[in-house]
Formats: structure tokens, sequence, C-alpha cells
């Protein structure tokens, strides 16, 4: 008997792609820095140096700003700071995915505690913190991490719910126990998800940090940087602070997430 | 080993599915199992898989109670029988790394079986990259690389268009004859089951009761418009309630 089904079919729409921005994608992006970009020398044009500098200006302090060693120190004090929160996060998050994977009564309990503890904005526990642990580091870390956990564990808990029955079945039936069906089933069936709030936490993350470093006071880090330059009236360096942390949020996301997206979940882009 | 299914009855609160099935299959036995559809083919089917005990009765496997799923009793869906995150290389070698051979063996092995089935050349595609009929064919693997005895077939070519569906057929036919493996395959149509299966069990509507056990004893591989066929075609069709050509009054 003719198998008239193994042909290979074409998918045009599933061609494998090779690069990391498609370029309608880096077309989009372009087209709206530009509009961003003709916005802001619109209202600089209308209004006076000291309220909103002109573009062209800020971008040239650029130069100077990349060769102060403060500059430097404020980013990367701002990026380790938000490394290690997301690394925690992580650990957390990916923990209590885990174990809400191999013990199912926990899982309600655990979307519960986040559902609760996410009602509160994490920069409001700020204060707290800082009675607790002094001016380190260590209560914008926790801010921080809490800002990135929060959507993290909740997409992975809630994935855990929504994996498929016939899923499990299969693996039972191929003679999968408790323990295979968590790495084999479970997991990867969350992965999705998991990564999708991840990228989430990543952006609250951001946020939550150059919030809380502008209220911590001591002008450490991005944050600290653009509340002291707003203090001593200058704009310039407020829009540059500004600007370099949009720029960071593209590159971290198109270095990091993106990359880390495609490799774990390489079958969604084949 | 041979499956027995002793007064087999399944009920969902107050809805009755299976009342009191009696069915029989021996070793290497192809039994295909027909009704109507919403009859409880699949209920059936899930319970000899062990993915749900009956409410009343028991199934026998080897005379032993079936009392959970298990690779010798495997259960291949109608669709999406795969995981999407696994290639079909990956798919077909889960159940034998499950057995803990080792991983490369077990890749190895994997290669060798969709060869067998026709995929080779396909054992790095996704599931969603490849046809439904080749999708199949992978599940169809899957379970055989488990060294499955008993296949349990949910209406596995379902879905497929008719000119898939046959060359999935003939191939299910060879594998069964090459490999000896018993087989209880639902589907709701009556030339697949003939040209299948050793005996056709044609079920009633819900509750489903048994209500023919007939021996297809033609000669494989069987044509498909052979009188004996199309006699039992007939056969089966008036069971289940269809008016074929033959006995449609004509209009004048």
């Amino acid at each position: 008997m003719a198998q008239p089904d193994t042909r290979p079919i074409a998918h045009p729409s599933k061609a494998p792609r090779t690069s990391r921005f498609s370029s309608d994608r880096l077309g989009s992006y372009a087209l709206a820095f530009a509009t961003l970009l003709l916005l802001w020398q619109f209202a600089a044009w209308s209004l006076p140096d000291f309220l909103l500098p002109d573009p062209l200006k800020v971008l040239a302090q650029f130069p100077d700003a990349v060769v102060s060693g403060s500059f430097w120190a404020g980013l990367l004090t701002s990026l380790g700071r938000l490394l290690t929160a997301l690394a925690a996060a992580a650990a957390l998050g990916l923990g209590m995915i885990f174990l809400g994977a191999a013990f199912p009564a926990l899982r309600g309990y655990f979307r519960a505690l986040m559902a609760l503890l996410q009602a509160v904005p994490p920069v409001a526990w700020f204060p707290l913190l800082l009675l607790w642990f002094g001016f380190g580091p260590l209560p914008i870390v926790i801010v921080v991490t809490l800002a990135a956990l929060f959507p993290l564990a909740i997409a992975g808990l809630s994935a855990l719910e929504g994996v498929e029955r016939r899923w499990l079945e299969l693996a039972r039936v191929l003679g999968a126990g408790r323990r295979q069906e968590v790495l084999r089933v479970y997991l990867p069936a969350a992965l999705p998800a998991v990564l999708a709030g991840l990228e989430i936490g990543f952006g609250n993350a951001w946020r939550a940090l150059i919030a809380v470093e502008m209220l911590a006071g001591a002008a450490r880090g991005l944050g600290g940087g653009i509340q002291l330059a707003g203090q001593l009236g200058d704009m310039v360096t407020v829009l540059l602070g500004i600007c370099v942390i949009g720029l960071l949020t593209v590159l971290l996301d198109g270095l990091l997430l993106e990359p880390l997206k495609r490799r774990l979940l390489a079958w969604r882009y084949r | 080993m041979s499956l027995e299914l002793r007064a087999v009855g399944m009920r969902f609160g107050d809805l009755e599915v299976l009342e009191g099935l009696e069915v029989r299959c021996e070793s290497g036995e192809f039994v295909a199992v027909v009704g109507p559809s919403g009859c409880g083919k699949s209920t059936l089917l899930r319970i000899v898989a062990g993915l749900e005990p009956p409410s009343s009765g028991e199934v026998l496997y080897g005379g032993a109670a079936v009392r959970g799923p298990g690779a010798e009793r495997a259960l291949v869906q109608q669709e999406r029988a795969l995981y999407p995150w696994l290639t079909l290389e990956a798919s077909v070698a889960m159940g034998l790394e499950l057995a803990r051979r080792p991983r490369r063996e077990a890749r190895q092995m994997a290669r060798a079986w969709l060869a067998r089935v026709g995929l080779e050349g396909f054992e790095g595609y996704y599931p969603h990259q490849v046809s439904g009929g080749m999708a199949q064919r992978a599940a169809l693997a899957q379970v055989l690389a488990v060294e499955t005895r008993l296949l349990l077939l949910d209406e596995p070519f379902g879905s497929l268009d008719a000119l898939t569906r046959l060359g999935l057929q003939a191939m299910l036919q060879r594998l069964w004859a090459e490999l000896g493996f018993g087989a209880v395959m639902v589907t709701h149509d009556v030339e697949e089951a003939l040209y299948l299966a050793d005996r056709v069990v044609v079920l009633s509507p819900r509750p489903a009761r048994v209500l023919a056990n007939l021996r297809v004893g033609l000669p494989r591989p069987r044509g498909r418009d052979a009188p004996g066929f199309v006699s039992l075609r007939r056969e089966v069709l008036a069971l289940l309630g269809v008016q074929t050509e033959a006995e449609t009054p004509r209009r004048r």
C-alpha cells in the first residue's frame, strides 16, 4: 500500500527563523523611537531649557558621561542590584513552581500567598525594610526581588493547573511515576508561562529598582543619580538617566531574555 | 496475554454509560469496537488502559485485575497524542527512557522505530511541523517502542483524510502481523473495523451493551469490495441502525 502522507510538507509560515529580531520588529522599534524623539524635540522647542533641554543637548552629554567614573559606578550598582534580585526571584519562584508540581496541595497555597502579597506594591515595604536592615543594598534588593517574584510565581503556578489531563495520562501510559510526571510533563508544560512571567517580572523589577533607589535618598545607582540631579535642577542629567534606563531595558531584553526564550522554547520557534 | 471484561459497568453520577459488558480478547487478537457516537466506547478503552476504574465489574489482563495504567496496555488517542515540546525522536525515546534505558540507546531505538513507521528523516521535527497522519505514525511508534502487548486505539485515524487513513490502516495491519501484539480499536468506521479486526464488537446506544460479537473470518489482506466483506458491512450497519443503499426504497 502506498503511504501518501510521508512527503515533507511545506509550512511557509513555519520556516525556521534565524535572525534574533525580524526586520519587521526592528522597523517598528525604530519608528516608535523616532516618534518619541520627535515629540521630545517639539516639546523642547516650546519650553525653556531649564524645564526641558532638547535631545541634542542631552545626547551631547553622553560621551562625557561615558568617560566619567560616577556614571559607570551608578550603572553597575543598579545592574548588580537588578541581577541579584532577579536571581533571587528566579530561585524562589522556580522553587515554588517545582514544589507545586510535585505536591498539588501546595499549588493553591502558594498561589494564595503570592496573590495576597502581590496586592501590595513592593515599594511600600521599603520603610519597614529600611528600619530592619539599614541603608545597605539589602532593602533595595528585597523590594526588587518581590517585584520580580510575583508575576513569575503566579504565572508558573497557574500553568501547573492548566496542564492537560491527556499529557499526564500519556506519561502514565508510558510508565512514568510521580517524579517523572513532574520532570517530564509539569515542568516542560509550564515553561512557556514561566518565561512569560519572568519577562513581566523583569519589567516590574526595573521599575521597582529605580523607584526604590530614588526613595533611598543616598544618591547611588541610576535612580539615585536621577533623584539627585532633579534636586539640583539638572534636567540634562535627569533625561540622560531616563535614556540610559530605556536603552538598558531594550538591551537586556534583547540580549538576555529573548535568547533564553528561544533556546528553552525551541519547539515554539520552529 | 488475554484481556477479559467481566460485567463491566460505568456510571458518571446519574449517567449510566456502560452496562454489564462482557468482552474477551485473546492474546494477539485484533478486536474492533464499533457503536453509535457517545455510547461510551472511549470510556471502555480508558478503563482497560487503567486510567479509570470501572463502577462495577472487573477487568482482567493476563488473569490479574487491572489496577492502573502501564506500558503493556498502551493507549493511543485520536489526536494530539504527542507532547508539543518533544521532537518525534524524543517522543518515541521517552517511554524507553522511562524504562531506564540509557539515553543513547533509547535514541537509537527511537530512530529505528520511526524508520519502521515510515518517518525516516523526520526525527528532529516537532509534532506541529508534520501532518496529522505523520503525527499518528509517531504516536504508534511511541507505544510500540515500549513493547506494548495490548494496543488500545481510540479512533486513532478518526481525524485524518480518507487517503491517509487507508495508508495508516495498511501500516497498522503490517505491524500487527509482524509484532504479534493484541489490539482493541474503537472506531466509528465500519470498513476500518472489518478491514483490520479478527472480531468486531458492536455496542448499543448508551448505556452501552454488547449487541453482537462478529468473527471476521476473511483472509488478509482484505478487499473492501469482496462479497464477504460487503455482506458483513451490511450486517454491522444494520445492527447500528443504518440502512444501506440496497435496502433503501427506490424513488419512483
